[in-house]
Order: structure tokens, then sequence, then C-alpha cells
């Protein structure tokens, strides 16, 4: 892997030898970056680098930029300066993405070795991703005696010496997972077997739990029993060119059988190298892809081999599960994240319940008010009503008439309690009449009887005052609208006062 | 489509035994199916049922006597879910069927059933057609729609000349081409609302139709500011409709007196439906008068293609 190694500059004399050190190795590329959009150019190309830089507030800003962009495990920022910095200060600029502050008395040989531990560990990432692919695959081994090669997976080819074993190394067990897993357990013993349809789990289970492949307990294939010492070719999963003859199959080229599940072209294998085609030949499960010598005189280590196998076989089931496998909806997640159950809803339906905000009554006001026989005493007690109804209260219409206001309208006036009502209102009528615009007593609507006055003005002479009492604890400035809405409902019976009186 | 929430359906309180039935709302199935047994009180069971089809996502009918009582424990033991209340359940339910509904609707002759409802003086037949076809649009997806479908709801529980006007205006819309639901019901909304400015004029003058009347010649915009002062929000084109819905394409309207392709169509629904039902009293004589005057009239200020859809509903 190539290092990619950045220089934020201006750079000091110290990194300035540093960069013409690593430029004289093979294997590093370094970036000059002197602005910050170069920087945001180059960083988001690389796809792991390393960045040096010795101004500390340059470092800062660039940070500061890219703070998200920045936190992630295959980018690091070092500071290489020449003096300690206070701890709040670099934990601040830790904070922002920077991984550490290197002093320069440490010398260019700690800091080349920071930079080769970050890519190494990418390297040794790398293999082991290899690895595990070989692990998620089956793999087949032929042996013989001489010399060996090692195919089937192009990332990894071995060629080793004494004996001859070939890999097959491309099917792999984990696509349909969840059908292995449902018949896989990890203690049943392990089975050495000849696996070479993969994608028929519940035979591929059959055949991995037995112990001794005997004879009569044998892996079927396609309900045939598989004969290890008939020769390959008769055999199902591979094709031989020409000539099915044990001496010609290894001096001709040997096909995989390119099944569903083998996305890659199958690899030619030459078995040209002298090797002898032996009724001892064994074909080996290797679940681990980690590849195993067969010894057929040591049986007990075969059987602690295909054990390890099955551990890590095992292992990577449970891993596979941790990582892919949906949480369990139990009642405590739902309870701790209920929002994990959302996106199990392909779509949301919302439903609104509608709010009027007091439409539809003025649409029932409307309509009386559209009667041709309607009188004014009618729309005063609609609206009466309407007030009661919704927050528990009343009204008094009043008409102005010289330089006092005359009730025309209440709530309780058919009630003896009409005058203690009446003397309630505290405003006198002088007050009242000076009343510009509508106002709330409590504009806060702290308190639950609350009081409106309500002026009806006509061509900017006062003809009269409505006075609402509400009695209601839920209350607010968004209803308090409303009410405004009702009363001023009443002002075409306010153009001529004198029908009212 | 698929329902994660839950709805509780309270029993009658005759019903003395504590009990309640759960049903499923299968989307798939687009129907409601009976899920369990009958119980007599919330045990772990249940719960875990509940659970379960909660997870998959199920709308789920709950009756039960002591309704708060089981939407306490409901609650304390699904916290993160909301409890719709009966009326969310009808507007989930009426989504669900939506289509069988339709498809039980099946066709509406609106001319034929406008001259019944007019022969018989008896407009409940076509305000009532409305409001179960305005309640299919029950699925609303926004706080507006669904406000509109309660005004609507509210206000065609009457059933008198302004709900069939209301109505008509619904039916000769359709007809017209509108399909667009929510306009559909900005339209019902706008002919129950579109005078509410007379009360903001001398009470004299509400039955005026003289557009030289100072008074009466503002009252649109009035209607405009009393349903501004309900602080509820409406689209640019329901106001526009509500203000214009006096104008014609001729000019002769008030009170801006807009000329042709200023006026919304909307506005001009209105008005047309406005012109027929004005004064109107149940008389089919004298309604078919109108729909001829305002079909043949020239002068009338009207669109052709209205005329001509006006024309057509004639016996």
């Amino acid at each position: 892997m190539d290092k990619n190694v950045i220089f934020l500059e201006p750079l000091s004399p110290f990194l300035d030898d540093l960069r013409i050190k690593l430029e004289q190795e093979d294997d590093v590329i370094i970036f000059d970056v002197d602005s910050l959009d170069e920087y945001r150019q180059t960083v988001h190309i690389l796809e792991k680098s390393v960045t040096f830089s010795s101004d500390f507030k340059q470092t800062q800003s660039y940070l500061e930029e890219f703070k998200g962009a920045l936190d992630k495990a295959d980018l690091k920022n070092y500071i290489v300066t020449d003096r300690d910095f206070p701890p709040h200060v670099v934990l601040k600029m830790r904070k922002l993405g920077l991984n550490d502050v290197l002093l320069e008395e440490s010398g260019h040989e700690e800091i080349i070795h920071k930079l080769n531990s970050f890519f190494e560990g990418f390297d040794t990432d790398l293999e082991k991703e290899i690895g595990s692919k070989e692990k998620s695959s089956f793999d087949f081994e032929y042996k013989s005696t001489g010399q060996s090669q090692v195919i089937g997976d192009s990332s990894k080819q071995k060629l080793r010496k004494g004996k001859s074993f070939i890999e097959f190394k491309s099917i792999s067990p984990f696509q349909n997972l969840k059908k292995f897993n449902t018949s896989f357990n990890s203690k049943k013993p392990p089975a050495k077997a000849l696996l070479l349809f993969s994608d028929r789990p519940a035979e591929f289970h059959s055949s991995f739990q037995k112990k001794n492949v005997s004879p009569t307990n044998r892996p079927k294939l396609n309900g045939k029993l598989v004969d290890f010492n008939k020769p390959m070719d008769t055999r199902k999963g591979f094709i031989a060119n020409e000539n099915s003859s044990q001496q010609s199959l290894f001096s001709k080229k040997f096909v995989p059988f390119n099944r569903e599940g083998l996305s890659k072209k199958p690899k030619l294998i030459d078995f040209s190298q002298g090797a002898s085609w032996s009724n001892k030949r064994l074909i080996e499960f290797q679940g681990s892809g980690l590849v195993k010598k067969k010894d057929q005189n040591t049986e007990q280590k075969k059987e602690a081999s295909a054990e390890d196998n099955l551990l890590i076989l095992s292992n990577i089931r449970s891993q596979f599960i941790k990582d892919k496998a949906p949480p369990e909806y139990t009642k405590d997640i739902l309870k701790k994240t209920p929002k994990k159950v959302i996106p199990l809803t392909e779509e949301e339906v919302l439903f609104f319940e509608g709010n009027c905000f007091g439409i539809e009554y003025l649409a029932y006001f409307n309509e009386i008010f559209l009667h041709k026989e309607t009188k004014p005493k009618v729309i005063f007690k609609f609206l009466d009503m309407l007030i009661y109804k919704q927050w528990n209260g009343s009204v008094i219409f009043c008409v102005k008439k010289g330089e006092s206001l005359i009730d025309i309208y209440s709530s309780t006036q058919d009630s003896e309690d009409f005058l203690s009502f009446r003397e309630k209102i505290s405003f006198p009528d002088s007050e009242l009449l000076t009343i510009s615009v509508p106002k709330w007593e409590d504009e806060t609507f702290r308190i639950k009887t609350n009081r409106f006055y309500y002026p009806y003005f006509i061509d900017n002479d006062l003809k009269g005052v409505a006075i609402v009492f509400t009695n209601s604890d839920d209350f607010d400035h968004q209803r308090s609208k409303a009410v405004e809405s009702f009363v001023m409902l009443a002002r075409s019976l306010y153009y001529n006062t004198d029908d009212l009186l | 489509m698929i329902f994660y929430e839950f709805n509780i359906h309270w029993l009658e309180e005759s019903k003395k035994s504590l009990s309640f039935d759960l049903f499923l709302y299968d989307e798939s199935r687009k129907t409601r199916f009976y899920a369990l047994e009958r119980g007599d009180e919330f045990t772990e069971q249940i719960k875990l049922e509940l659970e379960r089809y909660i997870i998959k996502g199920a709308i789920i009918q709950i009756e039960h006597k002591d309704i708060h009582k089981f939407k306490i424990e409901l609650e304390e033991f699904f916290p993160e879910f909301e409890l719709l209340n009966h009326k969310k359940m009808i507007l989930a339910e009426n989504y669900i069927n939506r289509e069988k509904k339709k498809e039980a609707l099946g066709h509406f002759n609106f001319s034929k059933e406008l001259e019944n409802v007019i022969e018989q003086k008896n407009s409940s037949v076509l305000i009532a057609r409305c409001l179960e076809e305005i309640l299919l649009f029950s699925f609303e997806q926004s706080q507006y729609q669904s406000s509109l479908i309660k005004i609507v709801e509210k206000s065609l529980q009457k059933k008198g000349v302004l709900q069939l006007g209301a109505a008509f205006t619904y039916f000769f819309s359709k007809r017209f081409g509108v399909k667009d639901e929510l306009f559909l019901l900005e339209l019902i909304v706008l002919f129950i609302l579109k005078d509410i400015g007379l009360t903001q004029i001398p009470f004299e003058k509400r039955f005026e139709s003289d557009k030289s009347d100072k008074d009466y010649n503002k009252h649109t915009m009035y209607s405009y500011y009393v349903l501004k002062k309900t602080e509820r929000e409406f689209s640019e084109r329901f106001v526009k409709i509500l203000v214009d819905h006096h104008e014609r394409i001729d000019g002769r309207g008030f009170p801006r007196e807009k000329k042709g392709k200023h006026i919304h169509i909307g506005a001009q629904i209105i008005g047309i439906v406005d012109e027929l039902f004005k004064d109107w009293s149940f008389s089919s004589e004298d309604f078919y008068k109108r729909v001829k005057k305002l079909s043949m009239d020239s002068s009338t200020g009207f669109s052709s293609e209205l005329k001509t859809i006006l024309a057509s509903l004639q016996p």
C-alpha cells in the first residue's frame, strides 16, 4: 500500500527535513498542500493518509473545517512542534480530530515509525480480510506426493513443495447463511467430507455431521453416493477435458465445475508437474480456509484440526449474526429505542385530526344570519351560545347612548342575578367608552376567569361594546382569536343602534 | 402501506363484563380480521400478542369497557405508541377500505339525482352523497386538508339551501373536471363561507345585490377579514377565490372588476352556483329557469365551458 503523506505548509525546518527523508522512500507519496481548498481536494481523493503540519493556527483552522470528514480511522493528523502545548489546548485539538502532538526532539525516526505502523496496520487488515474471505469459503485439497500448487483464490496463490494439493476456494457458503445457521450447530462433531455443492445447505449439513466417511456413510450428491475411489472426472463437479484415465488426467488441464455460486471464472489446474494420481488422494474440507495438510496416519491430528476449523467457523457465524442480523425486538429494546421499530414500516401514513378553529361555527352563523326572518336578538343569542359552549363563558352586548352604555343583551339578563353580574364588572362605563381596540383583561391568560372587551366602531364612531367573560382553564392566545372572530360577527347590528334600543 | 398504530374503541356501558376484542388491519388484504380471542383481562400473553402485531405494523382496534383504565395500562406498556382516538380509527379504516367503498358507491348520475332532489324538495340525498364521498378523502395527509374536511363535515349536518348549494358545487366542479380533492374541499368550504363578510355591513343590506352599494361591494373583502381573524391559515387559491367570487369575465363584476383569465376558475364556479341558489326556496320550476338563463344568457359573465356544463344539467 502506498503511504500517502500530506505536508501542510508552511513547514518548520524539522518537517522540511522529514519530507526530504520520506521522499527517498519508494512507497511514500508526498503531497505538499498550501491552501485549505487544495487540502480538501487531496484528502477526499486519498483513501488513507497522514497529515503533518507545524503551524498551530492553520492546523486548527483545517481541523475545524474538516471536522466531519477527518473523523475517520483512515486519516491521521499530527502537529510536529518544537514546544509542548498546554493540555487543554491539546484536548481541544484532539476533539477536533487531531491524533497527536509530536515533539521535534523525539526525532525523525519516531515519526517515521508512527507513519509505518499506521500504514502497516492497514496492510495487516488487508491480509485479515483476505483470510476472512478464505474462511468464508469451503476449500478442497487434493494431496499427492511431489510438488503442489494452490489455486482457486486469485488473491492468494501458493506454491508448496513436497506435496501437491489443490484448493478450490470460490464457493461462498455464507451466501445462504440464514439456511446455514438454522442447521448449523457448533456442538456437533466435526466432519470430514466432500462438500461439493455448498449451495445445498441441508445436504451440506447432513454430510458435515458425519464423523467418518465410510462407504455406507458417505455424503450424497443428488441422491447418489460419492465414491472417492473413483476417478475424478466421473464425479460431478469436475469435468475432464479429454481423457478420463488417471495418468492423462494430470497431464491435462482440469476445469472445476462452474455452477451457481461460482462467480469467478474457473481456473485451469495444471497437473503436469509430475504429480501422480493416487488412491490415497483425499479431498478435505477446509472450513477455516487454513490449508492443513492431511496425514492419513495421524487421525487424531486430523480431527483436532477439523475441530479448530469448526471453532473458527462458529466464530465467523456468531460474528456474522452479530453484524448482520436485525436486533430482536424485545420489550426492553422497544422501550429503550422505540424508533428502531419505525423503519419496519415501508411508508408511514399520518392522520391529522382536523382543527376548525371555530370556523364550523361561522358556517352555522352564516346560515342563521342569511335567513330573512332572523332578528338581532337571535344573533346575539347564538353568539352567546357559542361562547358558552366553547369556553363556558358569558357575554354582554352594550350600546352607547350619549356618554353611557346600555345593555341590550346579556347572558344572564333573564335571571335574578343579572344585577349582581353587571356589578361584577369593575370597569366603569367611562373607561369602557375609552377602549379603542379589542382588549383582554389579562393578556397572559393565566387567570381562569378572564374578560374581553370588544368595541364596535362604525366610521370611527364608537357604537357599543361587547364584554365577554371566559371561565376556562384551557385558554391561550390561539383560542382568544376565536373569541374576537365570534364577537365581531355582531358588527352589522351596530350600524343602526336605534333599532336595538 | 403499513400502519403501526393501534386504536381504541370503547364498548357500550351496557356491557358489564371487562372484555375487549383485538382486530388487525391487514394492509395486503385491505380487510379487518379478528386477531385475538376475547379476553377478560390484560394478560401478559395478550401484551405479547399486541407487541407482535404492533411490530408487524398493524392497526389494532380495541374494544374495552373501561377504556381509560385500559389506555393507562397500554400506555405503560407501549409508551412509544400513540393511542389514537375513534376519529382517527375511522380515518384509518376509511383509508384502508377506500377503494372498496368507492366501488360500493358506484356510478352516480348527478343530473338525475338533482332532478329528484328538486322534485321532492329534499336536499338530503345530494348532501349525504357529497358527505359520503368527502369522507373518502379521509386519508388526508395534511393538517389543512383535515381541517377542511372537518368544516365540511360539520357544515353539511343540516339540509338547507346553503348545504345543497355546497353539495351542488362539489358535483358541478367534478363534472367540470376538477379532480384535486383538496381543491374540491376548498370549493365546498368557500361556498359555505363566501358571504360571511356580510356580517360587517349594515344588517338590512345583507340581501343586497347591487354592486354599486359601497357596503355590499366590500363584503368579499370583509369575508377575508373575518376568516383571517380566526387565525386559520388558508391557501392563496382559497383567498383568491373568496375575494373574486363576484368577479365576471366580462369585467362587470366587483370589487375589482377583473376580467377573463385574471379570475380563478374556482371563483367562476362559486359565482355561477351562487347565482343559481341565491334566494332560492326549493322551487323546481324556478331552479331550471335559472339554469336555462345562466347557460343561455351571454351577459352573465361566466365562461362558456361552465355554461355548457350547466346546460347539460337540464332535464
